[in-house]
């Protein structure tokens, strides 16, 4: 009797709270949060170019859509993006204050591809990572 | 001789000038395919990059798929591993040119253009003509427009258990701020 009660509540629990579950965590579940997540690898911004130019496929293969952190010196700084070396563009996740010109910096972000027009490597959602 | 060597230099002059190249890699570029009463299906991209020669009226724009943001992540999702298949197909890119273009005929007031070429998407090309409203602020050309497209045309299928929740016409947005390079 007891076990029954038991399997009972768990049905109820599951009819009740089931479609919440799946209402919550599947069909609206929340963006990657770049900030968040640990990068998988730090790679130089020529390197990361270099990488891109050669082959493009195999580049995209291990870096598209990947938390990556780039390494170089801010060429290029606007409020809401910044140009490492000249070779890989990323757009700030939050508009960026201290200027960074022709200093070195370390940025995390979202790598989405190459753009052939400029011949930069793309990042998205970046982020600062030191002070 | 002295005239000509004069008239040549001019003319390089105005050679160079014409050569002219405007540039944008945060261009913003938006799409919407919703239908009435269904949740909405649109995105947007802020890093659109693009080229204008102000000499020949040729403009190149490229655009990172993986690049579109959606409200939804779910959609997000669904965007990039069914429909575009983003992975495979990461850019789409247009090559055209405005008609009848003239860097010295354009000012701060908005005038309409028509622009045409190969737009290339999910791997397919397909030739598009739009309309367009180009304005100049000194160092600033900015083009904005839309037009339309369909995803058959670019073999993008939608399954049949969303289809009447995914708009038939795909409509673009694009504006591009494009600065002297």
């Amino acid at each position: 009797m007891n076990k029954r009660k038991i399997t009972i509540l768990i049905v109820l629990l599951l009819v009740s709270f089931g479609p919440y579950y799946i209402y919550q965590n599947i069909i609206y579940k929340d963006a990657r949060d770049i900030n968040n997540e640990k990068s998988i690898l730090t790679i130089s911004a020529k390197n990361l170019e270099n990488h891109y130019a050669k082959n493009a496929l195999q580049a995209d293969s291990k870096y598209l859509n990947k938390t990556i952190e780039i390494e170089g010196t801010a060429t290029e700084v606007t409020d809401s993006s910044m140009v490492i070396d000249g070779k890989v563009f990323c757009k700030m996740n939050e508009i960026v204050k201290t200027n960074f010109t022709n200093k070195p910096i370390n940025i995390k972000g979202r790598c989405i591809g190459f753009d052939d027009l400029f011949g930069v490597v793309k990042l998205d959602q970046c982020s600062i990572q030191q002070n | 001789m002295k005239k000509r060597i004069v008239l040549l230099f001019l003319l390089a002059g105005i050679f160079h000038v014409s050569a002219q190249k405007y540039a944008t890699k945060t261009g913003n570029l938006k799409f919407e395919a919703s239908v009435d009463s269904f949740e909405e299906v649109a995105a947007e991209n802020k890093n659109t990059s693009a080229i204008l020669d102000s000499g020949t009226g040729d403009i190149a724009v490229l655009t990172l798929m993986k690049g579109f943001r959606f409200k939804v992540a779910l959609m997000e999702e669904h965007f990039n591993e069914n429909y575009v298949e983003s992975d495979k197909f990461p850019k789409a890119s247009f090559k055209g040119k405005i008609e009848d273009f003239d860097a010295s005929k354009i000012s701060a007031t908005a005038k309409t253009v028509k622009i045409s070429g190969d737009l290339t998407l999910h791997g397919k090309t397909k030739k598009v003509t739009t309309n367009a409203k180009i304005s100049k602020s000194d160092d600033k050309i900015t083009v904005t427009g839309n037009f339309e497209v369909k995803a058959e045309d670019f073999d993008i299928q939608i399954p049949k258990l969303v289809s009447k929740k995914v708009a038939d016409k795909i409509k673009v947005n694009f504006n591009l701020p494009l600065t002297k390079m």
